[in-house]
């Protein structure tokens, strides 16, 4: 499926995690499609598995979120919220992934800023 | 003549007694209740003030307001106006008038007096005088001043009733709503009915209700729940033809039934109705022209159902029609999810320690949970050849698993005390005679070949269970077809006591069982096959232990027929070899055998010709079994005179090489427990186990053969054959690789040998087949290898180069992960100058050759990496060490591992294709599910105009459409979009449909609607799942729409007088995330030439081969670049230019457009 997608000249998801002192850094690329939610939803679900639930998504490479994507989203918020115990914050979210949340109504549900900076005084 | 005036004192006098009149008449109508009583003592009063006539004519509301027919004989109801009447009623006056009379000298000696308040007739009384005296002003005025009191005394009398009649339909309207409310938010079918019959019940006094419904589409059947003094009961009636009940009148009819008299209806004879039943009214429930049941509501008073009661009463069956088909909705929905859900934790449940048997009956007893049966049963097909159409006469059947019902099972030792049903249990012990069984109730065929679930008639044959239970050929059986690959593999029956059990919400329950019964099958069969290889694998495993080592040609096959019967489990063998040089088979050793018939096959001549069996044995070399036809009489009563060789089951099997015979094994299955009668899998499993015996017994004799001929290239060749035919011959992976390294011990010698496997998703290796291992040893050194904790596995895999390690001499398997990166050299392949012959060469020349070495081979096709293969040298005992003799060895490896890697792809290849067959199938059924539950075709009002497209990606989307009438002029617009893919998306797409048509019915704003379905949703939704939600309530007259947007993408509206399109945002956040969430309405008219169209992110988000996002600018663009006159034209504007756009790349999504325009005036 990779491979096919790949033929049809769209880019692949990547994904890359960074563990900082208290929170862990993730830089998207790509698209976040029905394709490449589930690998998403992997690191993301390892990353809380190790009770980590202070994330900082950067998204300034994202070029795509199907509503599969907002999915994951949604429900990697939901976890790291539950116990208040984190967040799930996006930095450098681009204007078009940012319409796709607002059109579903999922804007109230993350916080958003400009670099990590101003991300982590929010943690 | 002339009449003279009364005179003036007299009238003083005749005031007096008047106004006493007056006081008691009004004290008298004050006290009053009944309206007739007032009549008659006006009437009275009227009498002993003069001589006279009375009549009276009534208008049509005040005779209803008393009983006028037990009036006094002497008053006369006119049923017309006479001439002075006429006048009265037109003038609204006394007759004459008094007015006119003042100035007149003759008075009348009639008058017609209105009875008249506020304008309202009630009626008119008419006083004849007859003593020929005419009446005076003043009999004017007690005439007109009684009439009055009558009036208001009618008229209080008529504000009574008229408030009575108006709280009475306050109360009904007030019942209705409040019967509709709870009954439509009830989705459960028993508690509905109960809920709606003991409502209608209390609020409207009837002495009893019944509510009808009908069983699952069964004409004669129907669920009654009835409520009277005595409660509520539930049962199942069944409505004959020859009856002729009210209920079955309106069955049969499917009419309203009023009778408001049940001793006067020429319909119904009156010991039909129960004692306390004097009317009856009968309501039908349609849905759409389906007649579904019918309301049954009986009083004790007389003529209670009139025009405006009967038309509430249809409101309400109206209301339970729509309940009952949303229940029916909402639990045949949820039970097909429940009972998936169910069957897939059974199926997750399955392992290698799970047992088919065991896995059908917990299929069998998780399914008694939601389908009523007495008696289930699996069966399965054992021969799976017969093609598509499943043939009585040829194909052979199984019972796989059984359950009966304890209840029953005692019914059934009760009824047959002492005398146990032996024909059930011969059936249940004896599991393989399912074919005689079948031949005598061929119904089960009928189900096999319909390919759909199958419900047995009243009148049908009997299958198979309902003959062994013995029931009464009216019960009910419901089966289907288990199916694998679009071939039958067996059936699935459930049959129950009753008549008429089964209809089709049954039906639909047993597909999605049969579905996932079908995958369990397939899976456990998986895991039953690798647990047989397993088996197998093992025996052949010994053999080839066993036999590797032998040098000698007698040795071996005294060992083979020494260890094959307690191996295989039969009772006896024996070897014949063929010599060539003698034309002849000879006895090469035998096991088992007494002494005497050792002797007897000893002295047996096998001379070219002589016995049949072998001379077919040749021909076909192929197993022959040994009876009257390849074996003589004579030969017979000489060899096997023990032997009743047509009863008793002797093999003789072909040892074979290269397709030559170079041998024969001769086995006797007598007394193993392998008969004749044993099944397919059985034998087949024994049937493999011995031919591969024989193929290993066959390679060694050869291989000691060749050996002594010292052909090194005919034996390269020779082995590489021998294991190309072992590859074709074999067609599971593990079986091949298992042949694999059993065979190249037994062709080039090594000690140990063992595969991996390369797992590209978890990046890992797995341990295969081996030979030469200990059992510790194998789980010390790891199932699961990553690359990194074993560097000379990992260096083959990377170089994908044969690379080799010398081993010390105590050297054990378990060290060999840690030979390091600098330890290994790689072995220098060279290649002649096309590239085309390859040979290997050992570089380093000092090695030395009495060290074993560790070789490790890639196995690889092209650049593709699919395993690796270690072979470790034999202890140097047998011929002269050489350098050559080696560097042959590995050529000989290298060209087997090529062989693996062949094997290997041609799996993965042949896994992928499984794999998207049975997701093929799963999309094919979600892709049913989703079409099923959208309307089939679209409602046309006038004024208005629709259309839509729907078009599912391969990867079904969970898009739907609806479009709900919810009263005469308001229509209900659904579009939605569930973040989810395949058949969840569509199951949960139904769910969703059916809550929001329950609540578009109860709730009257849509963010109400949505609301509440979004609060119904939460507790369904998981892993972030939500959907996007368009609902707009239109009117069709005033064109208002009143929407509600839930993270929908906006509908566009294009009003005729503005050039631009306006959007319909989002009032609301997507459902299934958050309860009680803020959703507005937003409100707007669409007015005449004006249009709208909705459409779900299918048609945004579709990407062109290019990965470019179609995008909402496009869509503006096309839409504004077009005029569109009607919603066809609109949508294949937008819909081509989507696809053009996309050109020819596969939908990522599914692709739903509606349109509404609303006509130019």
């Amino acid at each position: 499926l990779v491979i096919e997608s790949l033929c049809k000249g769209n880019t692949v998801m990547e994904v890359n995690v960074t563990a900082m002192d208290n929170y862990d850094l993730v830089e998207l690329k790509g698209r976040i499609d029905s394709l490449t939610a589930p690998q998403l939803s992997d690191t993301l679900t390892e990353i809380t598995h190790q009770n980590i639930y202070k994330i900082i998504l950067d998204m300034s490479d994202v070029s795509y979120v199907s509503s599969a994507g907002l999915r994951v989203l949604i429900d990697i918020q939901k976890t790291c919220k539950k116990l208040d115990q984190g967040e799930v914050l996006l930095i450098n979210i681009p204007k078009r992934v940012y319409e796709t949340l607002e059109l579903a109504g999922f804007v109230p549900l993350f916080k958003f800023f400009n670099n990590v900076s101003s991300a982590i005084s929010a943690f | 003549m002339s009449v003279q005036p009364s005179q003036h004192s007299e009238k003083n006098k005749f005031d007096y007694t008047k106004i006493r009149e007056f006081i008691n008449l009004t004290e008298i109508l004050t006290s009053q209740k009944n309206l007739e009583t007032q009549f008659n003592d006006i009437v009275k009063i009227l009498q002993k003030s003069f001589a006279c006539n009375i009549q009276i004519w009534l208008s049509e509301i005040c005779v209803k307001l008393g009983r006028f027919d037990e009036l006094d004989n002497k008053v006369s109801i006119l049923s017309q106006l006479s001439p002075i009447m006429e006048k009265a009623s037109f003038e609204k006056h006394i007759i004459p008038n008094p007015e006119s009379i003042a100035n007149e000298t003759n008075f009348p000696m009639v008058i017609a007096s209105p009875l008249i308040i506020e304008d309202r007739l009630w009626g008119i009384i008419q006083v004849e005088k007859i003593d020929k005296v005419c009446f005076s002003y003043e009999d004017f005025n007690f005439i007109k001043s009684l009439s009055n009191i009558l009036s208001l005394g009618i008229n209080q009398y008529w504000q009574e009733y008229h408030n009575d009649e108006l709280n009475n339909i306050i109360s009904d309207l007030k019942s209705i709503v409040q019967i509709n409310q709870s009954i439509f938010s009830d989705l459960n079918r028993d508690s509905l009915q109960n809920s709606t019959v003991s409502l209608l019940y209390q609020k409207f006094g009837f002495t009893r209700v019944n509510l009808y419904t009908v069983r699952e589409d069964d004409k004669h059947h129907y669920l009654q729940t009835g409520i009277s003094c005595d409660g509520i009961v539930m049962r199942v009636i069944h409505v004959g033809e020859e009856e002729s009940n009210p209920f079955a009148w309106c069955n049969e009819h499917q009419e309203i039934v009023v009778i408001n008299d049940t001793h006067d209806d020429d319909r119904f004879p009156l010991t039909l109705f129960e004692r306390d039943t004097n009317s009856e009214l009968v309501v039908p429930l349609f849905q759409g022209e389906q007649f579904i049941g019918a309301l049954e509501l009986c009083s004790d008073r007389l003529n209670i159902f009139d025009v405006a009661t009967i038309n509430n009463y249809k409101l309400i069956a109206d209301t339970i029609t729509f309940a009952i088909r949303n229940a029916n909705l909402y639990q045949s929905e949820h039970m097909s999810r429940f009972v998936g859900e169910r069957l897939q934790e059974v199926i997750g449940s399955l392992s290698v320690d799970i047992s088919l048997d065991v896995v059908f009956n917990k299929i069998l007893e998780e399914i008694s949970k939601f389908i009523d049966y007495d008696g289930g049963a699996i069966w399965l097909i054992d021969s799976a050849d017969n093609g598509p159409g499943v043939d009585q006469y040829s194909s052979k059947f199984h019972l796989a698993a059984f359950q009966v019902k304890s209840r029953l099972s005692r019914e059934i030792q009760l009824t047959r005390s002492g005398d146990s049903n032996e024909q059930l249990d011969h059936f249940i012990q004896n599991k393989y005679d399912a074919n005689e069984l079948f031949q005598m109730h061929p119904w089960a065929f009928e189900v096999i070949n319909a390919n759909i679930a199958k419900i047995r008639e009243p009148s049908s044959v009997y299958e198979p269970l309902g003959a062994l239970l013995d029931y009464k050929n009216d019960y009910s059986a419901i089966g289907m077809p288990l199916v694998v690959k679009n071939q039958s593999i067996g059936v699935i029956i459930f049959v129950h006591h009753l008549s008429e059990q089964y209809g089709n919400e049954t039906k639909s329950l047993v597909s999605v069982i049969a579905n996932y019964a079908s995958i369990a099958i397939e899976n456990t069969r998986l895991y039953a096959v690798a647990h047989d290889q397993a088996w197998v694998s093992t025996v052949l495993l010994q053999i080839a232990e066993a036999t590797q080592s032998i040098t000698n040609l007698d040795e071996l096959l005294e060992t083979v027929v020494g260890i094959l019967p307690d191996l295989i489990g039969v009772q006896a063998c024996a070897v014949f070899l063929w010599d060539p040089s003698i034309e002849a088979f000879v006895i090469g050793g035998s096991n088992g055998f007494d002494e005497e018939q050792s002797a007897r096959l000893e002295a047996w001549d096998l001379s070219s010709g002589s016995v049949i069996a072998f001379e077919k044995l040749k021909e076909f070399i192929s197993p022959i079994v040994l009876n009257s036809d390849t074996i003589s009489d004579e030969i017979a009563t000489s060899i096997f005179p023990n032997y009743d060789l047509d009863n008793e089951l002797l093999i003789l099997f072909p040892l074979i090489t290269q397709n030559n015979i170079c041998g024969a094994l001769l086995v006797d299955f007598t007394s193993s427990n392998l008969d004749i009668n044993s099944s397919q899998e059985v034998w087949d499993e024994k049937y493999t186990l011995i031919q591969g015996a024989a193929r290993q017994a066959a390679i060694a004799i050869e291989n000691l053969q060749l050996v002594k001929s010292q052909e090194e290239e005919a034996y390269i060749s020779v082995a590489l054959l021998q294991v190309a035919q072992a590859i074709v011959s074999l067609n599971q992976l593990e079986e091949i690789l298992g042949s694999i390294v059993r065979i190249t011990p037994i062709l080039v010698g090594v000690k140990r040998c063992i595969i991996y496997l390369w797992d590209e998703k978890e990046l890992v290796f797995r341990q295969s087949q081996y030979f030469g291992f200990s059992r510790s040893d194998l789980e010390l050194m790891g199932q699961v290898i990553k690359g990194n904790e074993y560097p000379f596995i990992d260096a083959i895999h990377k170089s994908n180069q044969i690379i080799y390690h010398p081993l010390g001499i105590n050297h054990s398997p378990l060290s060999w992960s840690e030979i390091s990166a600098g330890e290994y050299l790689v072995l220098e392949e060279m290649k002649s100058e096309h590239d085309v012959e390859v040979s290997v060469r050992i570089t380093d020349r000092s090695l030395n050759m009495r060290e074993r070495l560790l070789i490790g081979f890639p196995i690889s096709i092209k650049s593709e990496n699919l395993g690796v293969m270690l072979i470790e040298e034999e202890d140097l005992v047998r011929g002269t060490p050489s350098q050559h003799i080696r560097e042959k060895r590995i050529e000989i490896v290298k060209g087997i591992t090529q062989q693996a890697a062949i094997a290997i792809k041609n799996e993965l290849l042949q896994q992928e294709a499984v794999k998207s067959e049975i997701m093929e199938r799963e999309l094919q059924l979600a892709r049913e599910i989703q079409a099923a539950f959208l309307p089939d075709k679209i409602p046309q009002y006038p004024g208005w105009d629709f259309d839509v497209r729907w078009q599912p990606a391969r990867q079904v989307g969970g898009d739907f459409y609806d479009i709900l009438c919810l009263d005469q002029d308001k229509i209900g617009i659904v579009i939605a979009d569930v973040a989810d893919k395949g058949m969840p998306a569509a199951l949960f797409m139904t769910l969703i449909r059916t809550l929001i048509r329950a609540a578009a019915k109860e709730k009257p704003s849509p963010s109400s609607v949505l609301k509440q379905v979004n609060e119904l949703l939460i507790p369904d939704t998981k892993n972030g799942m939500f959907v996007t939600v368009f609902y707009g309530v239109l009117s069709l007259r005033s064109g208002k729409f009143v929407y509600a947007n839930c993270g929908h993408n906006p509908p566009i509206l294009k009003q005729t007088n503005r050039d631009e399109l306006i959007e319909l945002t989002r009032t609301g956040m997507a459902l299934g995330i958050f309860s009680d969430i803020d959703i507005d309405d937003r409100e707007l008219i669409i007015h005449r030439g004006d249009w709208l169209m909705l459409y779900t992110d299918g048609i945004t988000e579709a990407f062109s081969l290019q990965g470019e996002m179609y995008g909402t600018e496009r869509l503006f663009t096309t839409l504004l670049d077009n005029d569109f006159t009607n919603p066809k034209s609109l949508l294949d504007v937008v819909e081509g230019s989507v696809f053009k756009f996309i050109d020819g790349a596969d939908l990522s999504d599914d692709m739903t457009l509606t349109a509404i325009f609303r006509e130019k005036a």
